[in-house]
């Protein structure tokens, strides 16, 4: 049933422009750079001002670009479509015909639209690396800590990175597929899912509500940065984990209750 | 009725799941985490002599450095006068940034022969301050500028210049403060409490007189056992009337032990500018020195002077950034105006720092009331 959806939702015109789309955006920007040079030490996007010296920072650059909106923007389209959208085609009738239930559907929803994020995450980096090994030099890596480490030490964790973002990516994911349970109309579903993600930067950029942060799930998007540092720092990482985690449980159990509770007309 | 029940039923489990994180997040303050360790009873002045004979630790850790000062949000007066306190262009470090919010520092000590900070202010950015012997380097991942600073033989101290992160441990602050305690100060030792892990006593610093300051009390949480003994792990400076502290400053965990020695160099990264100035005269004196060894000075401006005595301590200088026009706006919207002998000063104020600013430049900062500012500025008028 999961490889089955799987196939759908990968197989979908949609997701695989999306995919697309990411993909693309690493690639302008390493192209960019390159033709035009990047910007001073300081300036400009974290990593880009060093996305000309070394092809790992592209791929970098590109997770910073994109991470704010665009991946969010493709899982809202995924997630918000992912219950939603079988309804408004009068299909999730027929899936919950088969006997697996509607609690499993929704787990093999979860599951397809977690692989998304961590798909939709690695695309970006595995685009920047191939664009920034092409048009960069690919030697030793400077960290931000003002060490050196080896490049494919480097290539190591810009790949850890994406799944980091993959993973920081669940609690949006989640509150996405609980949006989907709501409605038979994918497209609100995807705005609402987009907006809560506007909703919650802006707050993160409010510093009357700080008490707040913590809580905001877009909060600790950006602490992959900390693996380009030496050593390794992962405590912001782990605070992020723990944060979605809870947005998964919050959310993964108010889809899961919904979909139990639904009349299913269409 | 019975059918609306059953079709709820089910959300008891996503509002348990809320019910439950919250909770989660409660319970440190509620249980105490765990409950204080059992130390031998001890006298201030003990635990004080203890502290003085402290030597700097060997140790690898993590610090958190909290300031919660109740600060409205200073805009370009911030970043301009950190620019001009850090020396660096706009895009690098800005030290004033710490004075709001929570940071992690990873530290590595080695005794008073080398020690080696690292904070990371926002997410992609890194800054490094790394001391061994009379060398000294300050690293900053978002110019790629590396300060290197060479001393005269004089080991056991920072070179000057790099103190804005070098004061940042425990131990240096506390000595600080420490150093300060006189009559009008009282100390006692109240309880115990586990600090990164490491067992420590609890001193508590508390002004004797409430009056002209705005410290309610100080807490100083000095380790109980070896090889860390009388070690400040934890200073916290709380405000008069708050529950929570306005600075906190302390270790959330600790490794005793020599820390690895690749920590405690640093060598210039490819694609790095470095800078190097020497301190205290030659080797060369022409140019390469920056005379930062001379005492502290106002960003932008003159000597800093100390007024008062004790908790009533007030440090005056004058400042250009603050007299600038420029920043007479954003002045307006973070200051109020008062009338000290009929001079219009401005007064800034948060729950611990409070500065009154003169039309001339001359400003007036301490941890005491805006009644004594105003005295301390008139006096001097």
């Amino acid at each position: 049933m999961w490889l089955v959806e799987a196939r759908t939702v990968f197989g979908r015109a949609r997701v695989r422009a999306l995919l697309a789309v990411l993909l693309a955006v690493p690639v302008f920007l390493a192209v960019a750079v390159y033709l035009a040079g990047g910007p001073q030490a300081g300036e400009g996007p974290t990593f880009l001002d060093r996305a000309s010296h070394n092809g790992v920072f592209t791929a970098l650059a590109g997770l910073v670009v994109t991470m704010p909106f665009f991946i969010p923007l493709s899982i809202s389209v995924v997630a918000g479509d992912a219950v939603a959208g079988e309804a408004n085609l009068g299909t999730l009738r027929y899936l919950l015909i088969r006997p697996a239930g509607r609690a499993r559907l929704l787990a093999a929803k979860g599951v397809v639209t977690a692989l998304f994020c961590l798909a939709a995450a690695v695309d970006v980096v595995l685009a920047g690396l191939v664009a920034g090994i092409i048009l960069f030099p690919h030697g030793p890596v400077v960290t931000l800590s003002g060490t050196t480490v080896p490049f494919l030490d480097g290539v190591g964790r810009a790949l850890l990175a994406s799944l980091v973002v993959g993973v920081s990516m669940f609690g949006l994911a989640a509150i996405g597929l609980f949006v989907s349970t709501l409605t038979d109309v994918p497209i609100a579903a995807m705005a609402v899912t987009i907006g809560l993600v506007i909703m919650s930067a802006i707050l993160d950029g409010v510093s009357q509500v700080a008490f707040l942060h913590p809580w905001l799930f877009t909060n600790y998007w950006t602490s992959f940065t900390d693996l380009v540092r030496d050593p390794m720092s992962w405590h912001l990482i782990w605070k992020d984990f723990l944060l979605q985690l809870g947005y998964v449980v919050v959310f993964g159990a108010g889809a899961w209750a919904r979909m139990l509770t639904r009349d299913v007309l269409a | 009725m019975r059918y609306l029940r059953s079709k709820r039923a089910p959300y008891a489990v996503p509002a348990v799941a809320v019910l439950a994180i919250a909770a989660g997040a409660m319970a440190p303050s509620v249980t105490g985490a765990s409950s204080p360790p059992e130390l031998p009873v001890i006298s201030p002045a003990q635990l004080l002599a203890e502290a003085a004979s402290a030597k700097a630790p060997q140790l690898t850790g993590t610090l958190s450095w909290t300031a919660d000062l109740g600060l409205a949000d200073l805009g370009t007066i911030q970043s301009d006068l950190g620019a001009g306190a850090g020396g660096a262009n706009s895009a690098g470090f800005n030290p004033l940034t710490l004075v709001n919010g929570t940071y992690q520092i990873n530290v590595w000590l080695d005794g008073s022969t080398a020690e080696h900070l690292s904070l990371s202010p926002q997410p992609g950015q890194e800054v490094d301050l790394v001391r061994n012997g009379d060398q000294a380097w300050y690293w900053d991942s978002t110019t790629m500028k590396v300060s290197h600073l060479v001393g005269q033989g004089a080991s056991g101290s920072a070179p000057a210049g790099s103190s804005v992160v070098g004061a940042l441990t425990p131990q240096q602050l506390a000595d600080r403060l420490l150093g300060h305690i006189g009559p009008t100060t009282s100390v006692a030792v109240p309880s115990t409490v586990y600090i990164g892990g490491q067992r420590a006593y609890e001193l508590l610093v508390t002004p004797k007189s409430a009056g002209g300051t705005t410290i309610a009390h100080i807490e100083v949480d000095i380790a109980a056992d070896a090889p860390l003994t009388g070690t400040p792990l934890q200073v916290a400076v709380y405000a008069a009337g708050q529950a929570s502290p306005a600075l906190e400053l302390g270790y959330t965990g600790i490794q005793p032990g020599p820390p690895a020695a690749s920590e405690l160099t640093f060598s210039r990264p490819p694609g790095a500018t470095e800078v190097t100035h020497y301190l205290g005269g030659p080797p060369s004196t022409a140019g390469g020195s920056t005379g930062s060894a001379a005492g502290p000075t106002s960003p932008n401006g003159s000597a800093v002077k100390r007024l008062g005595s004790g908790w009533t301590t007030v440090v005056s200088g004058t400042t250009s950034v603050l007299s600038n026009p420029t920043y007479k706006t954003e002045l307006d919207a973070v200051t109020t105006v008062v009338d000290v002998g009929g001079q219009r000063g401005r007064l800034f104020t948060s729950e611990l720092v409070n500065v009154l600013v003169m039309p001339d430049g001359h400003y007036y900062a301490g941890f005491v009331t805006p009644a004594v500012l105003e005295a301390d500025a008139s006096s001097q008028a």
